[in-house]
């Protein structure tokens, strides 16, 4: 009986919270002021992905050169133009986190394709050859046909590291296997050359996950713009100001700060860094930070901006907080200059070397940042639940 | 503007969610007790539908933990090498195993299955055992577990192959199903043929979410549900697997693995690292390599842990603080109608629905929460098709226990598949529900004399967890 109590006892509790969230939650999304925050915030993202778009089919295109004529100045010119569009890639993963286009799952049940995008850790031995491997990998498998298909179904299919798809792979495939702490990978440009079946595979791999890449980067696109199907489900999101949060936070207080940058310092092991072949780790830290920035502040590219910006309605609310997070940011980006690079030279270093210092300095401004986000959604009861 | 609207909406919502508090109400004094505990603490259960609904840490890890988390969730994924390799930090590996990386098996934290047509046996192993009397003994070559693998230099055991015979099921409304019954030989052992009383039985890798709030559950609601003499004369017994915990030497309740063979998290990982990737640890510190194994007994071990206990302890935070997804579809009422079947056949006598957890020792943040395994996590005579002849400690070859269903609905989703039982040998959810005998049998003939469409909301219950 006492038991039967206790349950009544908690049926009620979530009977009385059901009424709070009926009260508070729901009117709260036709508020006029967040209706503009939602709107404002998918044309920030629209206005990202156009730009990742134009980047990645620059990169595209100049993979396509490479592979028609492979050499080392055209092998130079598509890793270049890797890196310009990882760059601003990297500033729309503080698009996640919250359930949309990216990593949650539409009303039609599809899932967003971020792991076909930027899975990682990559076991590189999964593609290609690797040292002490010379016939590893998909690529030197030739019971295994090389298609768009085959390429995506083979995608974390029996380990969460054995990645085919995605910025990652494209990046082995151009830098290849980065053994040297002073330099990225040296793969040479004649393992294009069109000499034999291995290269051919080679070829054909490197031109179907590029556009491969360059197809869901598209769709992020789309989703995003004026009537695009990610943008009308955002928009109708109950609580679009705890989402928004949600990924800034999230990104910066899990993601960036324990996934990629702490778990790093952690095992010490120069393999650990989130570029690991191209040695741009410092330029993807960077990048999320700017993504995490950009987002609370309303900032787009060459100037342009989009408010009301999350920072507005928390400046109005506890303009103290505010000044405290924009503190936090500014540390935060003096501490991410103080990484050295290459970042796998820096996990080497010892623990009091000043470039490991400035990394632990940046794991834990980011989560001070995370911190003060959780409380700004607080004051403006806005749900933000990090790394859900 | 549209606020007319919206007030319509939340008006609706609002009658709506009085009419299921309402259910609750006149509800809950009918059926067992523990079924309407409102759902999980959001504080520690997620809701994804996507590939990484497995993956995420329980919303109310302290951020300064995350390090620890994701640190765990990298040496989980990373593959280990033999030594002595560059990486002296993940060297190691074997010189027999199964798997190089935990991911490996636990594909997306998530649930491994029997080899595809390539009959390769990625997420799966094979135990093996001599049973004498009311002791068992490894196979004296091949040990308690075929390593189907080796590092350069050293013959790995043998090789597996299953293979299946069908077996026709019918349903009280004459539809049927047919079942799989595995099958297995063996190829190029190395060591000769298994011993002449060998018993041999497949297991998958199960999902590795919600662990740590399993282990936080208070002892005694584990016991209350206990009844091994069966005094209540419901033709369920379930018994306590009382197993010594390696780590402290101490008897404790088990609660892992598919005979609840282990009872805390570090004697789980430790014993897998062992077993599954000849990983030695400060608990298990020898190399498993049986007598006449000389080349294995003789490899470099990759320093005397080989993995430290800073890395063990990380996989086991990691392990603690993975959090199970929620249930979906709650308000669907089909799914409701279907919860009402599932108890109405007995199904929650085993597969106990709620819990409200204990003090856990190292995370206050899994204290004190509601959580919805759908496990007693007691042992049950499943009957003689589920029998193989494997005994594992003290549970015997026919005994299993009640395996959590929490996430179940998420299996086709997460690792695209849906391969169910310790072996796989369902291809369903429903294929899985008629293996059950024995102590099952009641609640699968209560399934069988259904009619298709409330067999149907039962499984679309199944399929919300």
């Amino acid at each position: 009986m006492e038991k039967m109590l206790k349950l009544k006892y908690l049926v009620f509790i979530n009977f009385i919270f059901s009424l709070l969230f009926i009260f508070q939650k729901a009117p709260s999304a036709a508020n006029d002021e967040t209706e503009a925050l939602a709107n404002s915030y998918a044309n920030l993202v629209s206005h990202y992905y156009e730009e990742v778009f134009i980047k990645t089919r620059d990169m595209v295109e100049s993979i396509n050169a490479f592979i028609a004529n492979p050499n080392q100045n055209s092998l130079n010119a598509a890793k270049n133009k890797w890196i310009e569009a990882r760059t601003i890639y990297g500033i729309t993963e503080a698009f996640r986190f919250y359930g949309g286009p990216k990593d949650g799952v539409n009303k039609y049940g599809e899932e967003g394709p971020e792991g076909m995008v930027n899975a990682w850790p990559l076991n590189e031995a999964y593609i290609d050859y690797v040292e002490g491997n010379p016939e590893a990998g998909i690529i030197n498998n030739l019971t295994y046909k090389i298609t768009s298909e085959s390429i995506i179904s083979a995608n974390m299919s029996e380990d969460d590291a054995d990645v085919s798809t995605g910025w990652h792979a494209i990046e082995f495939l151009l830098w290849g296997q980065d053994s040297s702490l002073e330099t990225a990978g040296i793969r040479p440009a004649k393992d294009y050359e069109p000499i034999n079946n291995i290269n051919n595979r080679r070829r054909a791999y490197l031109s179907k996950v590029s556009i491969l890449l360059l197809e869901h980067i598209t769709w992020l696109k789309d989703q995003w713009s004026d009537n695009g199907e990610g943008r009308k489900a955002f928009l109708t999101m109950p609580d679009p100001g705890g989402a928004i949060l949600t990924g800034i936070a999230t990104l910066a207080g899990f993601e960036l700060s324990a996934e990629r940058i702490a778990t790093a310092l952690d095992s010490g092991d120069p393999e650990d860094e989130h570029s690991c072949f191209s040695d741009q780790t410092h330029n993807d830290v960077r990048a999320n930070f700017n993504g995490i920035k950009n987002v609370y502040l309303g900032s787009g590219l060459n100037g342009k901006t989009f408010y009301p910006s999350v920072s507005i309605f928390v400046a109005n609310k506890n303009p103290n907080l505010h000044k405290t997070i924009i503190k936090i940011l500014n540390n935060t980006s003096a501490s991410i200059n103080n990484i050295t690079v290459p970042f796998d030279k820096m996990l080497s270093e010892p623990k009091n070397s000043s470039g490991r210092q400035a990394a632990e300095k940046t794991v834990s401004n980011l989560l001070a940042f995370a911190e003060n986000i959780i409380k700004a959604g607080k004051d403006l009861s806005w749900n933000v639940i990090i790394a859900e | 503007m549209e606020c007319n609207n919206c007030r319509i909406k939340n008006i609706i919502r609002f009658v709506f969610s009085l009419l299921v508090v309402l259910l609750f109400f006149t509800t809950v004094e009918k059926i067992n007790s523990k079924e309407y505990l409102p759902i999980m603490d959001l504080e520690i259960s997620v809701k994804r539908e996507t590939r990484e609904s497995f993956s995420a840490p329980i919303p109310a890890l302290e951020l300064s933990k995350m390090r620890l988390f994701t640190g765990g969730r990298h040496l989980f994924r990373r593959s280990w090498t033999p030594a002595p390799s560059s990486v002296k930090s993940l060297d190691g590996l074997g010189p027999v195993f199964n798997r190089v990386s935990c991911s490996g098996c636990h594909v997306k934290d998530g649930r491994g299955r029997p080899p595809t047509k390539d009959n390769k046996f990625k997420s799966m192993v094979i135990k093996l055992s001599i049973k004498d009397k009311d002791k068992i003994f490894p196979d004296p070559n091949y040990g308690f577990q075929l390593n189907d693998k080796s590092i350069l230099g050293v013959p790995y055991e043998g090789k597996a192959k299953i293979t299946y015979n069908l077996k026709t099921v019918y349903f009280k409304d004459k539809k049927s199903v047919e079942l799989s019954v595995p099958n297995y030989s063996f190829s190029s052992l190395s060591f000769g043929p298994l011993h002449k009383n060998t018993k041999y039985s497949g297991r998958v890798a199960p999902a590795v979410f919600g662990l740590g709030l399993i282990e936080a559950i208070k002892k005694e609601d584990i016991l209350e549900n206990a009844d091994p003499q069966d005094i209540n004369n419901d033709n369920i017994s379930g018994r306590v697997h009382l197993v010594l915990d390696v780590p402290s030497q101490k008897n404790v309740v088990g609660r892992f693995g598919w005979k609840a063979t282990r009872g805390t998290l570090l004697h789980h990982v430790t014993g897998a690292a062992s077993e599954d990737m000849g990983i030695t640890s400060f608990i298990f510190p020898k190399q498993n390599c049986m007598p006449i194994q000389i080349d294995c007994a003789n490899q470099i071990a990759g320093g005397k842990e080989e993995i430290s206990k800073v890395q063990i302890h990380r996989l086991v935070v990691y392990m603690q603080t993975l959090a199970p997804p929620r249930q979906r579809n709650v308000q669907n009422k089909e799914v409701i109608e279907g919860n009402i079947l599932f108890n109405n056949i007995g199904c929650n006598n085993c597969h106990t629905p709620a819990y409200i957890t204990g003090k856990h020792k190292t995370h206050p943040e899994l204290s004190n929460r509601i959580i919805k395994p759908y496990s007693d996590f007691l042992l049950h005579d499943m009957g003689s098709g589920l029998d193989d002849g494997v005994k594992e400690g003290n549970a015997k070859s026919y005994e299993w226990k009640t395996p959590p269903l929490w996430g179940i609905g998420l299996v086709k989703t997460v690792n695209r598949h849906t391969r169910f039982l310790h072996d796989g040998r369902a291809n369903s959810i429903e294929e899985a529900i008629l293996w059950h005998n024995g102590e099952g049998l009641k609640s699968k003939e209560g399934y069988i004399s259904l009619n298709e469409i409330e067999r149907n909301k039962i499984l679309k219950f199944l399929n919300s967890l």
